[in-house]
Parts: structure tokens; sequence; C-alpha cells
């Protein structure tokens, strides 16, 4: 509790807050069987690293694509507290062994410090009793990271690659910003530039980055997007996120 | 730090109203006794094994699944204790497996296949589930269970915290105790009825030798002669009943001028509604008077 | 961490586990969709389906298709089902359907 007070105000001491992202943390990115048949989510707006919240309203969208099969559970979300916040939680069962894709749209938030409104096209993957196949689907969101590597089932130093998609478009040189979720706090950023990573996609929207710890890594690619909404009667640009959290494991030894 | 930060994201989560008290279902009596005693008033702790039912292998009925399902907080033991609980699907949110931080130091055993008892047919896990017989053990169990009440019900997080205090105290007692014993057992051949006690052994220096007895039930003369293959060339013997023998066969033990002592593993509820210390304390005596008497 | 212990864990204990038997059953159109799959990620050729409802009493027994699944339907589950699958050689399983989780399934 201290701890996470001397963070927080550590940070907000330090300036500007860092990038923001949609988040959906599972309980668990590989249920064996003796993890029991159910998962919880946790669903956040939030600067991960820093563990400094927004509200997230009631998404427009929240759903699981399972072995392939879109299922809504928008009715399912819990309203909760994450980083003193409002987010959800959910509790999914997990019937089936395979690999679900969570996915949310959130309504688009009103960012005054950027002039803008933020939507995270945000995706989490759990693969359940040894299953994997379908990590590689592209679910066909407005924009959207498809894995060129397992979400899942990655060692910590291992390089992660994904095309950046936009209208089912690859973007070319897309940049995306990658950030720790600092869950323990432990994580210290050397110089506030280390807090969210960047890099850019290649002429075919194909990034690539290399977590260096274990955990989970949100990659977040913006774009603007080719409308604008309006507020207090000013038309505002979007920056469309696509947001996918992929979780890297520590390397094991007997 | 990892799991008391965690906690705190998920802190207000479900905050409970303070009027209602939490539903907590457990697996085991140990776990249900430390929720009720941590909660205190905030905490309807229900342990639903019918008395006679090994709750290690034991299988709700559905109805009974029903409710577990619908418990505010589901107590697990972890260690492959209640594998039905893996069969189901139970809230994660609300489920705590209190030996997972301690899960790199469970004990791996030989997978035996049992065909009595009123669970029929059974094996026992390949790791020993029995975690609480070491009694630090037992201690990170309740902080477990005192973390996830916590954060189901934050205003009483003092209060909570006050009465672990307690509790850990109590369970450090019984391990200073034990350890004394451990000490003296030293140079005792400890042969079990069954075999429960694998974490008490590790944690206190003791090997036990286990049969494969059934409480209650009269040994065989097969059964005596394994025994007494275990015993060969011991000076000193003694004799550990998960419960209270046979007279036939306690008088047998006697006629063999082997020490006898009942250590209950405490893992189905108590006849006499015990708490988990008085239940170990009493093992403790158990074992005392049965080391004086040798 | 505990995951890594968890592994090393199974790896020690390798054999048994390695031929342990899973049981999953959900809910898809109506019929109830039974998969049996070792560890090892195998399915079992032959096997055994037993149905109990919700007072455990046995209400229909069949065998697995070739690829260890079955399917029957959605009858007699009101309060519940309990699904096993003996594939021989002390290699059994069973997955628990409450009510709840039936009534989630159906979007009931």
């Amino acid at each position: 509790m201290k701890a996470w007070k001397i963070a927080a105000a550590a940070a907000l001491t330090a300036g500007a807050a860092q990038a923001h992202y949609g988040m959906i943390i599972p309980s668990d990115p590989m249920l064996a069987q003796e993890d029991g048949r159910s998962v919880a989510l946790q669903v956040s707006f939030s600067h991960p690293f820093e563990l400094l919240g927004m509200p997230l309203a009631r998404p427009a969208v929240f759903g699981v694509v399972a072995n392939g099969e879109p299922q809504d559970l928008l009715d399912a979300l819990q309203p909760a507290t994450i980083m003193e916040h409002e987010g959800f939680t959910l509790d999914y069962a997990i019937a089936a062994p395979g690999t679900y894709v969570f996915h949310m749209e959130p309504q688009p938030y009103w960012e005054p410090a950027e002039d803008a409104f933020i939507i995270h096209y945000t995706k989490a993957y759990v693969s359940a009793f040894g299953e994997d196949e379908g990590w590689d689907a592209e679910l066909g969101l407005k924009t959207e990271i498809v894995p060129m590597a397992k979400p899942f089932a990655q060692w910590a130093g291992n390089v992660f690659q994904g095309v950046v998609k936009l209208d089912g478009e690859p973007v070319p040189h897309a940049e995306v910003e990658v950030e720790f979720y600092n869950e323990d706090g432990a994580a210290v950023a050397p110089d506030e530039l280390m807090i969210t990573q960047t890099v850019k996609a290649d002429a075919n929207g194909v990034f690539t980055y290399a977590a260096p710890h274990a955990g989970w890594w949100g990659f977040a690619a913006l774009n603007t997007a080719d409308y604008t909404i309006a507020h207090e009667g000013e038309d505002k640009a979007v920056e469309l996120g696509a947001v996918i959290w992929v979780r890297f494991e520590d390397w094991a030894r007997r | 730090m990892r799991a008391a930060l965690a906690a705190l994201f998920m802190l207000c989560a479900l905050v409970a109203s303070a009027a209602e008290p939490l539903k907590v279902y457990a697996v085991n009596a140990p776990l249900a006794d430390f929720a009720a005693r941590l909660g205190g008033a905030r905490v309807e702790a229900v342990f639903p094994v019918p008395a006679g039912r090994d709750p290690a292998f034991w299988r709700p009925p559905l109805a009974l699944i029903a409710e577990f399902q619908a418990a505010d907080l589901i107590l697990l033991n972890g260690a492959g204790f209640a594998s039905w609980t893996q069969k189901v699907s139970l809230p994660r949110s609300r489920v705590v497996d209190t030996s997972r931080g301690f899960a790199d130091r469970y004990i791996e055993t030989e997978g035996v296949t049992h065909s009595h008892g009123p669970e029929g047919a059974h094996s026992h896990a390949a790791v020993a589930s029995y975690t609480w017989l070491d009694f630090r053990q037992a201690a990170e169990q309740a902080r477990a269970v005192a973390d996830a009440l916590t954060r189901r019900a934050p205003d009483a997080e003092a209060e909570i915290a006050e009465r672990l205090d307690a509790l850990t105290a109590d369970l450090s007692a019984l391990d200073t105790r034990a350890r004394a014993i451990g000490e003296a057992l030293r140079d005792v051949r400890v042969i079990a009825s069954h075999p429960r006690y694998q974490y008490l052994a590790r944690a206190y220096g003791v090997e036990i030798a286990s049969l494969d007895w059934e409480a209650g039930e009269t040994p065989t003369e097969a059964q005596w002669r394994a025994f007494d293959h275990l015993r060969e060339g011991a000076a000193r013997v003694l004799m550990v009943w998960e419960a209270e023998p046979a007279p036939e066969a306690s008088a047998a033990l006697t006629g063999r001028g082997v020490a006898g002592a009942v250590f209950d593993p405490g893992a189905a509820s108590d006849a006499q509604s015990r708490s988990f210390i008085d239940r170990m304390s009493a093992n403790l005596d158990a074992l005392e008077a049965a080391l004086s008497s040798m | 961490m505990i995951r890594a212990a968890l592994i090393a864990l199974a790896l020690l204990t390798g054999p048994a586990l390695a031929h342990r038997l899973n049981v999953f059953a959900w809910i898809d159109g109506g019929e109830v969709v039974v998969e049996a799959k070792f560890a090892s990620g195998a399915r079992p050729r032959v096997g055994m389906v037993r149905v109990y409802d919700g007072a455990d009493a046995l209400i229909r027994t069949m065998g697995v298709d070739e690829n260890g699944s079955a399917r029957f339907p959605l009858e007699g589950a009101g309060q519940g089902l309990r699904i096993e699958v003996d594939a021989g050689d002390g290699h059994e399983d069973y997955w628990i359907l409450t009510p709840d989780d039936i009534a989630r399934q159906t979007g009931g």
C-alpha cells in the first residue's frame, strides 16, 4: 500500500504520465488442469508502468473469440476499482481447451492533455489446457495488432512481432509504443524516457520488440482516425490504438 | 510485496456491504477455522464436508457445488487436495489457492491406489496435500486467507491484521513445540497408520514410515507382520494413529512394547468442534505423552 | 515462478501425469459435447462415457468416437450433470456442469 503510494507520488512529481493503455489482464495466460476452469480478467484504462489509472466507462464492445466463435461478454463485466479508478472485472468459465481472445472497444475517452479522443481496441489471449490453435487469427477490429508470434508461452528475452493493421490493411512504418505492466511496482525507470519504449514498424507494418523481463507487456500501435468527434462544439481528432497484451515468462530451471 | 500490491489493485473490486457476512467456503477444516477466526463476525465460514468423509477425496453433490460457485470466497488448499475443484468452473476471482505461495515446496509422493472407504477406489495424489502439518506453512496459508478476506472487506483491514498476528503467534508456538518434539524423536522409529504426515516429517526432522491402515479397523495378521518388519532393529518405536485405534489394535501394540499416539491430521471437521490450534496442541500433547512413556 | 515450480513438479512426476486423462464437456446447439484427452494431447480411441444427473444417478452411457468425443442431447440436465469418461486401465476423469453452467452456456 505504502510502496504504491510512494511510486504514484514519485510518478506524479516526475511530470506528465506516459502512454495510455487499454488493459485486459487475465489471471493466467496459460491455463493448466491444476489451475481450475475459470479465468479472471481485470479490465481498465491505465498507465501500466506507473500504475496510474483513468476511468474506464462501460465499453462499447467487450467479447471473446473462443476457438473462433465470437461471444458477447459486455453484460458480464462487473464494475470494479482498478488503480483507484473505474474499471471492470470478469470471471469467465472455460469449458473447452483452446485459445480465447478477449477484446474490447472502449467508448471514446476525452484526453484534454492531448486535445483528442482516445479509443484503444484492446486484446488479450488465454490458452486453455494445452491447446493453442487460433492464436494468430485476425479478429477484424477497426485497428488491430495481428500477432506473428504467440502472444503467450514466450520467454522473457524473446522477440515479439506483429503486424499493425488499420481497417484490415497493414500500416507501413506505424509507431508502436511498448510498456511493461509494473504489477508489483518493483520496476524502476532510470529515466522517464524508459517508461514507454517506442519502435516503428517496417514497410509491411511489421514491428519487432524483445521484452527484457517476464510479465505482461502492452503493445499499442497508434493511428489518427479519418474522422473527428465533437467536443464542446469543436471537432477533435481521434487517436485509434491497437493494443495487444503479451505475457512473457521467466526462464525456468529445475 | 507482489501479492500485497496485486491485492491492492483488486482491493476495492468487490467490496462487500458491511451488513452481510461474507460467505466463505473452504475445502478443509483448517482453512474454515482460519477464515472464521480471522474474519470474526464479518465471515460465515462453511466447511460442508459431512462427518466421516475424507475431505481430500470427497466430491460434493451438484447442489453443493452450486453453493461453492455462489460463495463470496472459495478457499482451496492446493497441492492436489480436493481435486473436484479442478473439474468445475469456480469463479476465478473468488478462488484462493492458499498454498500457491509455496508450491515449489510441495512434497511428491508415489501415487497409490486404494479401493477402500466410502470414496471407493481413489488414489493418493502424486503430491502430499496435508500442507498445514508444517505449522509455518499453515501460517502462510492463514496469511493467504487474511489477504483474501481483506480484499473483500477492506474496512476490516486493521482487525483482520490484528487477528492474523494472534493466529500467527499461536502457529509459531506450535512450530516451536513441534520442533522440540522432532528433536526428541530423532532416534525413535516412527510409523504412521496412514500416509498423512509428510510435511510434519520434513518440517520437524522426523523420519516417518507409513502404513496404509484404515482408521478404526483392526489390522490383519499380515498387516502386523508388515508393521513388525518396519520396526525391526529399532530400540524405540512410536506408532502414530490418525484416529483412535480399535481396542484390539491398541492391545496388540502394547503387547509388542510399542508406544502409540493419536495425531489427528485435522482435515475433517472435529467431533468436539475444537479450533485448529486446540486440535494440533492435543496432537503434540499426545506425542509428548508417548515420548515420556518410552 | 509458481508456474515454473509446478512445471518442474510435473516433469519430475512425469509418467503418472503424462498418462492422465482429462475430460471436458460443454454445450453446443442444445447438445452436450464431451471430449477426452490424455495430458500428452492424444485422444483415447475407446472409452465409456457415463452421464450422471444432479442426484448422481446414472442416466446414460455411450462410447467415445475415434476422436475421444461424444455428443448427447441436453435432456435431464435440469439439476446439472456429471460426465465421466473411462478409457480403461484406471484412466478416468469427469467434468461437472452445474445448472448455472448450463444456463450460461445456453444463453439463458
